[in-house]
Parts: C-alpha cells; sequence; structure tokens
C-alpha cells in the first residue's frame, strides 16, 4: 500500500471512529433522548472540522520538516502545535455553529466549555501526533534495517569474491612446463594434459564464489587436477576416489575439495621422497555430507603463510552456510592426515 | 660449464635438457631428483654450475645449498615462487622462470660462465678454499651467495659462526674452528678465542695492554689480539 494512501485511511477511519465514540458516550451519559439530529450534525462538523485541521496540521508538519527532529525539540514544537490545532479548529466550530450556519436544540455558547473543549481537543490532537509520528520512527528504523541488511550483504559477496580459491600459480606453472616437455616425448599424452588444465582454468573462473556447484562436478574437476600433478610427481602420487553415488547431487562450494587435495599434496606428498597416496571420501550422514581427503603424512606446525586457502574457506562455508559446515584437518592416525568437511544438507 | 639439473620433476628435467642441447657451452653431466641424491652427485661430479628448484621433497633448495661448504654457480629455476623471488632480487642472485625462455637462459650462463671463469683463475691449494670460492648463506627470508673475499670477521656464535660482510652478519651453521681449519691462513688470521678477521680489511694497528695489539678495521670494527695470538700476528706481519 502507498503511504498516502495509508494515511488518508487512517484518517478517514480514526476520525470516523472518534465521532461514533463521541455519538456512543453522549448517548451512555446525557441518555438517549438527547440524540437529536442536531446533535448528530453537530458531531459529524465536530468530525470533519478535526479531520481537516488534523490534515493542515500534517501539512505544517511536513514543510518544515519536523520528522527529521530530535525528540528534544520535537516534543514542545509539537505540544504547542496541538493547542495551537485545538484552538483554532475549536474557533472554527464555535465560529460556524454558533454565528454562521446556527444550530438549534444545542448547549448555548459559554467560554468554560469553549475552553473545555480545547483542552479536552489539545489532548486528541496529542496522541493524534504521537500516533503519526510512532509511525514515522518505525518506519524509519525499518528503512535502515533493510539498509544495514543490503550492506551486509553487498559486503559478503566482496569478501567471497577475495576469499575465492584461485588456483595456484606454482601449480599452474609448473603443469605448463611438463606440457611444454610433453609435447617432445608424448605429444598424445602433452594433448589430453591441455584439455585437464582448459577444464580447471574454465571452472576456476567460470563459477563466482557465491555460487555452489555439484559434487559430481567438484569431483570431476579434481580428477583433472589430479591429472596435471601426477605427471609433476610421476609415481610419487597414488590416489583412489571413494564417492558416495546418491551424494554426487548434492551442492558445495566451488573449489572446496580442490583446496583439500592440493593442501594434501603441498604438505604431504611433496614433502616425501617416496611419496604418497591420497585417498577422497564422500559419504551421507543424517543431515550432512561428509567428505574426506587423507594423506599420507603428520601435520607440523604451520608456518604462518601456510593455512590462508583453508582459513579462507572456513569464511566462505560460513558465509554460504552458517555454523552448520565445518572443516577439521587432524591427524586421523599416525601417519595419515585427514581433512573433513562438513556441508549441511538443505 | 660442467652442470647438474636437480628438479623432482622428470618432466621438468627432459625439458632443461632440451633446451641446453643445442648449446656448446653447457653440458649436462647429471640429473638429480632430490636433494640428497644431489649432495652426493655434488661430491662425485663436481659440476660447475647447479640448475637448482627450490621446492623440492626433503630438503629444498635451500637447505641443499647450505650443506655445500663451497658452492658451484647456481642458477634457481622455479616455477613460481613469491617469497623466494622476493629474496632473489633483493641480492642478485640468478633465476629462471619455468617455463624458462630461450633468451633469459641465454644471459643466465653468460653470467654463470664469467664468474666461473674468474673462479678459475684464482688457482689455489686444494685443502683450503680461496678468496673466489663462495658460500651461501640463508638467514630467516633472505640469502646470499657471499665470496670469502668480502667477509671482514668471523665470530663464535655457540656452536655456529657469525660473519660479518658489507652490511650484513647473518650466521653459518658451522663452527669457529671448522672454518678456522679451512681458510686461508695467509688471509685469514685468528685472532682470539671468538673473532678470525681477514687480513686485507685492516687499516691500523697499535700495540695494546700487556703486549698486545689492536687492531682497526676499514668498516670501524676493533678487534683486541690475544697476547698469545699477538706473538704470532707479529711475525706474519713483519714477513
Amino acid at each position: 500500500m502507498k503511504q498516502s494512501t495509508l494515511y488518508w485511511l487512517c484518517q478517514i477511519f480514526g476520525w470516523g471512529i472518534y465521532t461514533l465514540f463521541s455519538i456512543g458516550m453522549i448517548y451512555v451519559f446525557a441518555g438517549p433522548q438527547n440524540i437529536s439530529p442536531n446533535i448528530l450534525l453537530l458531531q459529524l462538523i465536530i468530525g470533519v472540522c478535526l479531520f481537516v485541521f488534523s490534515h493542515l496540521f500534517r501539512w505544517f508538519i511536513k514543510r518544515n520538516d519536523w520528522t527529521q527532529l530530535s525528540i528534544k525539540s520535537l516534543l514542545p514544537k509539537l505540544i504547542l502545535g496541538a493547542i495551537v490545532v485545538s484552538t483554532l479548529s475549536q474557533s472554527f466550530i464555535h465560529l460556524l455553529i454558533y454565528l454562521v450556519l446556527p444550530l438549534k436544540g444545542i448547549m448555548p455558547f459559554s467560554w468554560t466549555n469553549f475552553v473545555g473543549f480545547i483542552g479536552s481537543v489539545s489532548i486528541v490532537m496529542a496522541s493524534w501526533s504521537t500516533l503519526y509520528f510512532a509511525y514515522h520512527v518505525i518506519q524509519r528504523n525499518r528503512r535502515s534495517e533493510i539498509e544495514k541488511l543490503e550492506l551486509t550483504s553487498a559486503l559478503q559477496e566482496a569478501e567471497l569474491a577475495i576469499l575465492k580459491n584461485q588456483i595456484n600459480p606454482h601449480f599452474l606453472f609448473n603443469a605448463l612446463n611438463n606440457i611444454r616437455s610433453l609435447i617432445l616425448s608424448d605429444p598424445e599424452q602433452a594433448r589430453s594434459m591441455v584439455t585437464h588444465i582448459s577444464e580447471l582454468l574454465r571452472y576456476s573462473i567460470q563459477f563466482n564464489a557465491a555460487e555452489k556447484v555439484t559434487l559430481g562436478q567438484e569431483i570431476a574437476i579434481v580428477k583433472d587436477y589430479l591429472q596435471l600433478e601426477s605427471i609433476q610427481f610421476n609415481d610419487r602420487l597414488t590416489y583412489a576416489f571413494e564417492i558416495d553415488d546418491s551424494s554426487l547431487d548434492i551442492k558445495i562450494p566451488p573449489m572446496a575439495i580442490q583446496l583439500l587435495v592440493e593442501n594434501a599434496i603441498k604438505h604431504g606428498v611433496s614433502q616425501m621422497t617416496a611419496g604418497g597416496n591420497i585417498l577422497i571420501r564422500s559419504v551421507l550422514e543424517n543431515d550432512h555430507l561428509r567428505i574426506e581427503v587423507c594423506n599420507d603424512g603428520q601435520l607440523k606446525a604451520k608456518s604462518k603463510r601456510e593455512g590462508i586457502g583453508l582459513k579462507n574457506l572456513i569464511e566462505r562455508l560460513k558465509i554460504l552456510f552458517g555454523h552448520f559446515a565445518e572443516l577439521k584437518v587432524e591427524n586421523s592416525s599416525g601417519n595419515t592426515v585427514t581433512a573433513s568437511l562438513k556441508i549441511p544438507l538443505s | 660449464m660442467k652442470a647438474l639439473i636437480i628438479d623432482d620433476s622428470n618432466l621438468a628435467r627432459q625439458e632443461l635438457k632440451h633446451l641446453l642441447k643445442n648449446r656448446d657451452d653447457v653440458q649436462v653431466i647429471g640429473e638429480a631428483e632430490n636433494a640428497e641424491d644431489a649432495l652426493e652427485k655434488i661430491i662425485d661430479l663436481k659440476p660447475e654450475l647447479l640448475f637448482l628448484d627450490i621446492q623440492m621433497p626433503g630438503k629444498d633448495g635451500f637447505e641443499l645449498l647450505q650443506e655445500l661448504e663451497d658452492a658451484p654457480e647456481v642458477i634457481f629455476t622455479t616455477a613460481f615462487d613469491h617469497y623466494a623471488m622476493k629474496a632473489f632480487d633483493h641480492n642478485a642472485l640468478d633465476y629462471l622462470q619455468k617455463p624458462i625462455k630461450d633468451d633469459r637462459l641465454a644471459l643466465a650462463l653468460e653470467k654463470a660462465a664469467a664468474k666461473i671463469r674468474k673462479r678459475a683463475s684464482d688457482l689455489k691449494d686444494k685443502n683450503v678454499l680461496g678468496l673466489n670460492n663462495q658460500v651461501f648463506v640463508k638467514d630467516g627470508e633472505t640469502c646470499w651467495f657471499v665470496d670469502l673475499a668480502e667477509i671482514r670477521i668471523l665470530e663464535i656464535m655457540g656452536s655456529y659462526t657469525r660473519i660479518f660482510f658489507k652490511d650484513q652478519k647473518p650466521m653459518i651453521p658451522r663452527s669457529l674452528n671448522y672454518m678456522e681449519s679451512r681458510l686461508d691462513t695467509e688471509v685469514f688470521f685468528r685472532a682470539n678465542r671468538q673473532q678470525i678477521i681477514n687480513l686485507k680489511y685492516i687499516q691500523r694497528i697499535e700495540p695494546w695492554f700487556s703486549g698486545t695489539l689492536k687492531v682497526y678495521l676499514k668498516d670501524g670494527e676493533e678487534i683486541e689480539v690475544s697476547r698469545r695470538q699477538s706473538i704470532k700476528f707479529r711475525e706474519v706481519m713483519s714477513f
């Protein structure tokens, strides 16, 4: 609903109810015999006048930007305003009903009643303005809340872009150098390696960090990646997959498993002269998917350079899944390290 | 130049061999796929030049060099190593980025050849290190090849030795006594229990208390020569 429509509805219903309420009061306290057509007309005139004067008050409030004022400077202005509006409206009503269109069958004019009416209508006007300003304060809070939320989500998107896992340049240039060598010795294998590297590059460029991919897509890219690492490490790198077929369509952040495998190679296999094995496993459990990447080796105390990739992945998970996702890297036995990633099923 | 290629990737070694195949200034006398393998081959084959990858399983390229008391010329080869390259740029060590460009390779080989020629002209007694021999020194993130001629003072630091050259004073993982046994006594002199000094850096000498001497070096350091060594020092200096 438009704000102005809402205002008019409130005005009509508000003053309508006020008029009916006044008639009801007369009926209850002065008795049904006092309800005459002229009394009803008087109440109608009062209702319409207050409707018009409160609208003029609103026009004045808007023109002077009172909605921007602080409570402290607004309050005295409002009280004074309510009294002035009430005085003006009562003067107008009295002029109308006693001089311009004299109504029969109503109380005769008296100053005491006049002042009394001004007092009671001032309270009504003060209530009117309280409602009016309360509405504006609530609206303003809601707007700033929305702005805050929009800002947070823009910030998170920017953070995700920064946290996005890039292809490790050391790996990339080694792969290119190896392919250059393969072109001489095994052109067929060189060709398939170029395909793997294209797949990997396309994948890392294609998905922005806020998107999710299926486990199946990610596993396919991890296979491309491992093919490329195999030509670097020769027979020093062996690997195996144990993927639960029913988990293939579950959505995960792109490059997450790739990062875990890259870490497994960097801190495990590549450190060992004899090489090592990597196992990539996915298991469906109650309300989440568990992905494990196990490698031969043991965790060492980290230097400050390491762990940026993992830290970024943890941040990404927090933004995408809140506290429902989990990442742990630990020594799972005397000679294996396991990175396990828990993704909630949505 | 006799060169040894050290890289854990077989394909990378083949690639470099291919690049060097048509050059008559280099002959590849061997390959190694890790530091231990390389250490043996350096001792056995005595290469004049190493093509050395930094990231390797076990010990990395830097750790390998620190084990050598006389490092051959080295051209580092690296795919992309942000941190290491900063150290190189800072100290003008030569490195090539894989995949290697032909003209960069030619330039690096030229520089290496010039250094090797200079070293060969400085023929010395085989048992001690000549002044143009170099040691590889790594201190935290920075590393240097230091010609022995540049070292002014070697100072005891527990079981390590601190060396003073230019405005640097990094440590090397060897004892001072060991260094003394390997250094040329015509140039390096044991001044006292703590220090060995390079005689070529002496600016002036003054008599000090009870028959000892005080030596002032060109860069402002002052060294006291112990009483026993002062006698020896006078003999050496008086020809």
